[in-house]
């Protein structure tokens, strides 16, 4: 574990108010404080699964596990949720939720009501979801360190 | 700030219940269907008088006008007993939807309820239904539901709305009502339904508009239908987000009671509660502008819903069987007819815009594929389908295609959407329900 990660930890275990409801992605990873505070989940886990990049995990209270994926720098440049229902994704989402939602309202054909997408050139957003499981994942192309996949991010 | 909110319903919930009307039992209006939807041809019904004593309702009160719509007989004007046979069919149609011009749709099969002031005669006809295989319950934008009164479903002494979010973005917001469901010749029942976009109830709170955007009515982007029959393999919606709403405020239930939960609607029926069947008829390779098929309730219960010789593939607890495609395992792949093509992963075929798969393959040459099935019993079996490229196909023209494919983005799962339903009937059986040939959940499908 680093140094970094256990300082995330020590900073955990502490109170953090949700007086700046900073978003997520995007963000610099004091955000994701807020979005633990602000999904009411408990305060986030610390993993070192690559050398590229750190991940955050927490669980809202109502069962959604959230993944914020974290460059070296402190950046988050993904984000991956799965559960009974998607997390709150305009706090997750943060400045780009605009652009998701008015790129998903497009309605391009041929869509699905159980899984969709929005690819931009800033963001990319995957959503799937059906009777009894949503999961998906959000991440922002020219974020991802370099020789990371975007299939890490889930 | 779990334990403000706790204080914070617990304020609302001393102010007691929050008002919708009583039924109005004596008011007898027959409801035309609305006006605005004129385009499905129109279902034939023969409307049931409830068991419910309704002072002033003498009999059946409403015969819609006749039309080629496959129908089951006559069911009779009281309660039976037992299965009314034929009383379990439902009309199915693939076409432009509800709103044609401005908002045209393919391969979204329709199907027609009828929502009554509960226990009453008192109805209005609701066509142009999504039938959607993969998510649970019924919803109908509240604009269509001029006539009828529905009762509050409550919590805890606040009336419960409810939030569905899609996977595309888009969400629903409304109270939960008991309605008297009529669907087929089946006896009425009670069930839960979510009042889509009430302007008259708590405005969408923002823990829902923060899963995506609101849909407002048929016209709505994402929307193109006039609401949505939720039949999928799971007898209750328990992935929505529920809250109490006792004024204009509403408050997240975070462990919401089964007895809140939006049904299945099938499972409230008498008869004919464990499943349903989707067939449609064979197409032409360049589509067809519409498609008229048939839904019919309950699996195995009837002579018309029987098995026959379709293979049972039982599913996991998330109702997702195995495909291999191409070499390739897909462990979360579904049959959904909430899609409008078959969705997958396939590197070798061109992507022309918006997902759609545009091989060089037109309509007087198909590209024949196939993909292998198994379910959580072994069962195991081939579905040949075929593809036609996009820019051979015109959506303008014609509603149903058997051949459309898209690019799924995702690499766990194969998606049988609508153009899978051609040709076929397909079996949905619902978990905790018994059923023949396997323990629900479960898919079963056999070719026509």
């Amino acid at each position: 574990m680093t140094l970094k990660a256990i300082f995330f930890v020590a900073l955990a275990s502490f109170a953090i108010p949700a007086a700046q409801a900073t978003a997520a992605l995007g963000e610099h990873v004091d955000s994701v404080q807020s979005d633990a505070v602000a999904m009411g989940a408990k305060a986030a886990v610390v993993s070192n699964e690559s050398s590229a990049y750190s991940v955050q995990s927490m669980k809202t209270e109502d069962g959604v596990d959230v993944r914020e994926f974290v460059t070296p720098d402190g950046t988050v440049f993904g984000v991956a949720w799965r559960g009974p229902h998607a997390p709150d994704l305009a706090q997750l989402l943060g400045k780009y939720f605009k652009t998701y939602t008015d790129e998903a309202a497009k309605a391009k054909a041929p869509r699905s009501l159980h899984h969709g997408s929005v690819k931009t050139a800033d963001l990319i957003v995957q959503r799937a979801g059906q009777a009894r499981e949503t999961w998906g994942r959000a991440y922002v192309p020219a974020l991802i360190p370099s020789g990371v996949s975007e299939d890490e991010i889930k | 700030m779990k334990a403000r909110a706790i204080l914070f319903s617990l304020a609302f919930a001393s102010l007691g219940s929050w008002g919708c009307n009583s039924p109005t039992s004596g008011f007898i209006s027959v409801v035309t269907p609305t006006p605005s939807v004129t385009r499905t041809p129109t279902p034939t019904f023969t409307f049931t008088v409830t068991p419910t004593p309704t002072p002033t309702a003498t009999g059946p009160t409403v015969t819609p006008t006749p039309s080629a719509t496959p129908t089951g007989p006559t069911a009779t004007p009281t309660p039976s007993a037992t299965p009314s046979p034929g009383a379990n069919v439902m009309p199915l149609a693939i076409n432009f939807g509800p709103v044609p011009g401005t908002n045209p749709q393919f391969n979204l099969p329709y199907t027609t309820v009828n929502i009554c002031t509960p226990g009453t005669s008192t109805c209005v006809t609701i066509p142009d239904v999504l039938v959607d295989t993969q998510s649970t319950g019924l919803r109908i934008f509240a604009s269509l539901l001029t006539g009828v009164t529905l009762t509050p479903v409550m919590n805890s002494g606040s009336p419960v709305g409810t939030c569905i979010a899609f996977a595309d973005g888009s969400v629903m917001w409304g109270p939960e009502r008991a309605a008297g469901l009529q669907m087929g010749s089946e006896p009425q029942v009670s069930v839960p339904i979510e009042v889509v976009n009430d302007t008259t109830f708590s405005p969408i709170p923002s823990s829902c508009s923060a899963q995506g955007t609101p849909l407002l009515d048929p016209s709505s982007a994402l929307a193109g239908f006039n609401g949505i029959l939720g039949t999928s393999l799971f007898p209750n919606d328990d992935i929505s987000l529920y809250y109490s709403c006792p004024s204009s405020t509403c408050t997240q239930i975070s462990s919401p009671p089964t007895s809140i939960l939006v049904p299945n609607p099938v499972v409230a029926l008498p008869f004919d509660n464990n499943g349903v069947v989707l067939q449609l008829p064979s197409i032409p390779a360049a589509g067809a502008v519409t498609a008229t098929g048939t839904m019919l309730l309950g699996v195995g219960t009837q002579a018309n819903n029987a098995l026959g010789g379709a293979t049972v593939y039982t599913t996991d607890s998330l109702g997702n069987i195995s495909t291999v495609y191409k070499g390739t395992t897909y462990p979360a792949s579904f049959i959904d007819s909430g899609s409008q093509a078959f969705f997958f992963v396939d590197g070798s075929l061109p992507d022309c815009g918006g997902g759609f798969f545009c091989p060089l393959n037109n309509a007087a040459n198909p590209l024949a594929l196939s993909a292998q099935n198994t379910g959580a019993n072994n069962a195991t079996g081939t579905v040949n389908f075929s593809l036609v490229g996009k820019q051979f196909l015109d959506l303008t023209t014609n509603a149903a295609f058997d051949d459309i494919g898209a690019d799924a983005g995702f690499a766990d799962f194969f998606d049988f959407g609508a153009p899978f339903f051609f040709n076929r009937t397909v079996f949905f059986a619902i978990q905790g329900q018994s059923a023949p040939g396997g323990t629900p959940p479960y898919y079963a499908y056999r070719l026509d």
